[in-house]
C-alpha cells in the first residue's frame, strides 16, 4: 500500500508484540545508519515480571521518509505494527 | 586521530573486586585473533588463570563478553558469553545467556567485562556509558533474582538491564547459575557460585551509545538475507509459533529423553499426552523474545487457576522437558512452570539442579537411601511438591540439600553405598541429555570440553534425519542423517565443534544456524555478516579455522588444569551397559568398542594423540597456537609425536 504520511498512523497491536526491540534498532538505523535504541522514535519497555510491554512512538518519527516501508514495521516479524 | 573500529565499542572493562581498581583495555588486543565472545573469553582464561587457582579462588576470572554483531540488526544477536573456570569439573567453563543484557553492555560502551578478586562485602556493579561503579549490595544479598532485578530497576531506572545470582549462587551451590532478565540462564559450570564467591550479586547496565558497522548498506543487505532465510524456514516457524519446547515430541520419538534418571529414554506416552506443548497454550499470554530475535522461542505464562493461581513467568526451553519432566517423571504442566519459576528466582540451573535430585529419587526407589537420609521426605517419582522442596533445600544448603548442592559426582562420594553407579555425569558435571539412541549427538555431548552438553559438537543431523545427499555434501558423511549409525559421526561432530564456536564468538543464537535446521545459516553467511560489520574480510573457512583454535584453547585448559584423558571422553558406564527399555529405539545403548573407534576417528581429525587424548605439537603448530604448545610442553603434557597406528581400544 502506498503511505500517506499526513493521514496514516502506525497502529501497535501489543498482543502480538514479543518485546524483541528490533523496531527500535531498525528505527535508529533509519536515522543514523548506526544501531542505538536511544535515538529511536519508537520505544519499547518490557516488564520481565508481568510480561507487560509498553510501546510509544514520539514526534521525531518521520514515517521513514525515503524508505519503501517504515523500517520498524519491516523488521517486526510478529506483525505487531501496521499502518492505519 | 584515533582509529575507528567497527562492530565494537572498542573497550574492555576490567575490575578487580579485591581492591576496587578498574582499568580499560582495547578490545582489538584480542578480537583480531579470536573474533569475540567465547573465543576471547577462553583466551583470557587460559592466559590468566593458572592450574593452581581453584574455581572459587578470588584470582579466578569471570568474563562477560559480546560479539562483533551484538547490538546490530543481524538477527538474534543478543547472546552473552560467560567464561570462567568450571566449578563442577575444575576444567574449562563456558556458558551463554540470551535476553537483553549483552547489547546493553555494548551500548554502554564496553565489549567485555573481566572480573577478578573478591569484594570484602556484597556488591553489585553499575555500568553506564563508559563508566562503572562498585556499589554496596547489602540490601539485595539474600534476595531472589527477581527481587534483585526489581530493586535495581526501582533504584536506578526501569530500563536498566540486570544479571544477577540468587541464594543458590550466594550459598556456592554447584548448580547455581547466572540469571539475565529474570529468566534467561547462563547455566552449567556453577557460574552463579563463582559470582557468589566474589561477593558479586549483580551487574546492572544502561547504555545510550551507538554501535557502528563498517559498511552499513552492504551490511543491511546481508542482514536482510539472514532474516529472509529464517523467515522461510519451517523449523523456525514451528519454534516461533509453538516455542522451543515443541521439540519435545521429536525428542520422545528419537528416544533421547533422560527418563527417571536415565533408566529409560522414551517416556510413557500417556504422560507426554498430559504435557504436550499445546497444553501450555492456555497459560501463554505472549511470545517473549530475546533482544532483536525474530525467532522468539520463549513465551510469557500466567496461570489463572488452581493452587498456583497468579504464577507469572517467562519460559521455557526444551531442557525443562528433559530435566524436570522426563528425568523426574513429572507430568503436571503447571508444576513444571512452577519449577521453572522457582529455579529462576533461586538462581538454579535446570540441567545441573535436576541431576542430583533425579539421582536421589532413584536411590530411594532402589532402597539405597531412605527417609532417614532425606530429612523425612519420601521420594516418589513424579511427586512435584517434594521436588520443589528439594530444590529449595539445595539452594539454601539446608539439611539433605547440602549434599545435593555438591552435584551428583561429589554427592555420590559423600553418600557412598554404591550410589555412584547411578550418578550420571561427564567429567564431574551432571549430564542433562538422553544420549543412547543418537550416536553423533552422544559423541558431541560427551567430548564437550565443559563437561558434557549439547552446545558444542553434538549434532542433530541424525535426529533431524537429513538426507544422504545433504550429509555427503555438507559433512562428507552420507550416514549423518542416521541417528543409530556410528559411521562418520566423528566428522560431523568435528565440524559442528568448530562451527558452534563461530556462532558463540559472533554473539548470535544457535537457532539461527544450520545446527538447528540444515537450511539455516552456515559459515559463509556468518562470514559475510562479520566482514560487512567489521570491515575485515574473512571467509567461512577462515572462521572455521578460528573455531578450531578455540576448541584447542579449551582442550588445553582442560589438560593443564585437570589432565583429562581419553578415559574421560567415554560415556557414563551405565549408558554403555543398560539399553533403552522402550520406544522405537528399544535396545540401543552406546557400545564400548564402537565408541572407542569413533573416538579414534575424532582424535585423528583433531590431530590429537589417540592414546592419551592430548594435543600434539603438530596440531597446535598447524593452527598457529605455538604459545599453547609451549605451555603444554612446560607442563609435560604435550605429545610431540603422533601415533596414528596405535590401537587404543583397550586403553580406557
Ligand atoms: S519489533 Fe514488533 S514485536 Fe518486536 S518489540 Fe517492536 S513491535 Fe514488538
Ligand atoms: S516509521 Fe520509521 S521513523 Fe517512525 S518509528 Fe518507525 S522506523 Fe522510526
Ligand atoms: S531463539 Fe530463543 S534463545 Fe535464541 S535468541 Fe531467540 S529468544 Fe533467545
Amino acid at each position: 500500500m502506498s503511505i500517506n504520511r499526513e493521514k496514516n498512523r502506525i497502529y501497535i497491536n501489543l498482543n502480538k508484540c514479543t518485546g524483541c526491540r528490533s523496531c527500535e534498532i531498525a528505527c535508529s538505523y533509519h536515522f543514523s545508519k548506526t544501531f542505538n535504541p536511544e535515538i529511536s522514535s519508537i520505544s519499547v519497555i518490557r516488564n520481565d515480571r508481568t510480561g507487560d510491554i509498553k510501546i510509544s512512538i514520539n514526534s521525531t518519527c518521520d514515517f521513514c521518509k525515503d524508505e519503501d516501508k517504515p523500517l520498524c514495521m519491516k523488521y517486526c516479524v510478529s506483525q505487531a505494527l501496521s499502518i492505519i | 586521530m584515533k582509529k575507528e573500529i567497527f562492530g565494537w565499542a572498542g573497550r574492555i572493562l576490567r575490575i578487580n573486586l579485591t581492591n576496587g581498581k578498574q582499568s580499560i583495555e582495547p578490545t582489538e588486543r584480542y578480537t583480531d585473533r579470536f573474533i569475540g565472545g567465547r573465543g576471547v573469553g577462553q583466551w583470557i582464561l587460559l592466559n590468566e588463570v593458572s592450574a593452581d587457582i581453584s574455581p572459587l579462588n578470588p584470582e579466578n576470572r569471570i568474563i562477560f563478553g559480546t560479539g562483533p554483531l551484538t547490538g546490530t540488526l543481524a538477527p538474534a544477536t543478543c547472546r552473552l558469553s560467560i567464561d570462567s573456570k568450571n566449578l563442577l569439573t575444575g576444567g574449562v567453563g563456558s556458558s551463554n545467556a540470551g535476553g537483553h543484557f549483552a547489547p546493553e553492555l555494548k551500548y554502554a560502551g564496553f565489549d567485555f567485562v573481566v572480573i577478578q578478586g573478591k569484594a570484602a562485602k556484597p556488591v553489585y556493579i553499575w555500568i553506564t556509558d563508559g563508566t562503572a561503579e562498585i556499589r554496596d549490595a547489602s540490601a539485595i544479598w539474600g534476595k531472589t533474582t527477581w527481587e534483585t532485578e526489581n530493586f535495581l530497576q526501582r533504584e536506578i531506572n526501569e530500563r536498566v538491564k540486570v544479571l544477577s545470582i540468587g541464594p543458590a549462587g550466594e550459598n556456592l551451590v554447584k548448580a547455581a547459575c547466572i540469571i539475565v532478565n529474570g529468566a534467561r540462564a547462563g547455566g552449567r559450570c556453577g557460574f552463579g557460585a563463582i559470582m557468589g564467591s566474589k561477593n558479586l550479586k549483580a551487574i546492572a547496565i544502561r547504555g545510550t551509545k551507538a554501535v557502528r558497522v563498517a559498511h552499513p548498506e552492504e551490511f543491511i543487505k546481508e542482514v536482510d538475507k539472514a532474516w529472509d532465510t529464517l523467515n522461510k524456514c519451517e523449523t523456525i516457524r514451528r519454534v516461533r509459533t509453538k516455542g522451543c519446547y515443541s521439540g519435545i515430541v521429536r525428542t520422545q520419538d528419537t528416544c533421547t529423553l533422560p527418563v527417571r534418571n536415565f533408566q529409560d529414554s522414551h517416556w510413557e506416552v500417556e504422560k507426554l499426552q498430559r504435557t504436550m506443548p499445546s497444553i501450555f497454550e492456555k497459560y501463554k499470554i505472549r511470545n517473549f523474545s530475546g533482544f532483536n530475535c525474530p525467532i522468539s522461542c520463549s513465551s510469557f505464562y500466567k496461570v489463572n487457576d488452581g493452587p498456583n493461581k497468579n504464577l507469572e513467568c517467562e519460559g521455557f526451553e526444551e531442557n525443562l522437558g528433559w530435566d524436570y519432566m522426563a528425568k523426574l517423571d513429572i507430568d503436571n504442566p503447571v508444576a513444571l512452570l512452577k519449577i521453572q519459576a522457582t529455579c529462576n528466582q533461586l538462581g538454579l540451573d535446570l540441567d545441573n539442579s535436576s541431576g542430583p535430585i533425579a539421582w536421589v529419587f532413584e536411590l530411594f526407589q532402589r532402597g539405597i537411601i531412605t527417609e532417614k537420609d532425606t530429612d523425612g521426605l519420601k521420594l516418589i517419582w513424579g511427586d512435584y511438591n517434594t521436588v520443589i522442596k528439594l530444590i529449595k533445600k539445595m539452594a539454601y544448603r539446608s539439611g539433605f540439600g547440602n549434599i545435593l548442592a555438591e552435584g551428583v559426582k561429589r554427592a555420590s562420594e559423600i553418600i557412598e553405598r554404591s550410589s555412584e553407579k547411578y550418578a550420571i555425569h561427564i567429567k564431574g558435571q551432571d549430564l542433562a541429555e538422553g544420549i543412547r539412541a543418537a550416536k553423533g549427538w552422544a559423541l558431541g555431548v560427551v567430548v564437550a570440553p565443559r563437561g558434557g552438553g549439547h552446545l558444542d559438537g553434538a549434532t542433530m543431523t541424525g535426529i533431524q534425519q537429513i538426507s544422504k545427499e545433504v550429509g555427503k555434501a555438507r559433512f562428507d558423511t552420507p550416514a549423518a542423517g542416521d541417528q543409530r549409525s556410528y559411521e562418520g559421526k566423528a566428522k560431523v561432530v568435528f565440524w559442528f565443534e568448530k562451527f558452534k564456536a563461530i556462532v558463540d564468538m559472533l554473539g548470535m543464537c544457535y537457532f539461527t544456524s544450520l545446527w538447528m535446521d540444515i537450511n539455516l545459516l552456515g559459515p559463509e553467511d556468518y562470514a559475510k555478516l562479520f566482514s560487512k560489520a567489521t570491515g575485515k574480510k574473512i571467509t567461512g573457512n577462515q572462521l572455521m579455522q578460528i573455531g578450531e583454535q578455540v576448541c584447542n584453547i579449551e582442550k588445553a585448559f582442560n589438560t593443564l588444569h585437570k589432565g583429562f584423558k581419553r578415559k574421560d571422553d567415554f560415556p557414563p558406564k551405565r549408558l554403555m551397559k543398560e539399553a533403552i527399555n522402550s520406544g522405537p529405539f528399544k535396545g540401543e545403548l552406546l557400545e564400548k568398542e564402537r565408541w572407542s573407534k569413533m573416538l579414534d576417528e575424532y582424535y585423528n581429525l583433531h590431530k590429537w594423540d589417540k592414546k592419551t587424548g592430548w594435543q600434539t605439537k603438530e596440531c597446535l603448530e598447524e593452527l598457529g597456537l605455538v604459545e599453547i604448545a609451549n605451555i603444554l610442553k612446560k607442563a609435560g603434557k604435550l605429545i610431540e609425536k603422533t601415533n596414528k597406528n596405535l590401537i587404543s581400544d583397550k586403553l580406557i
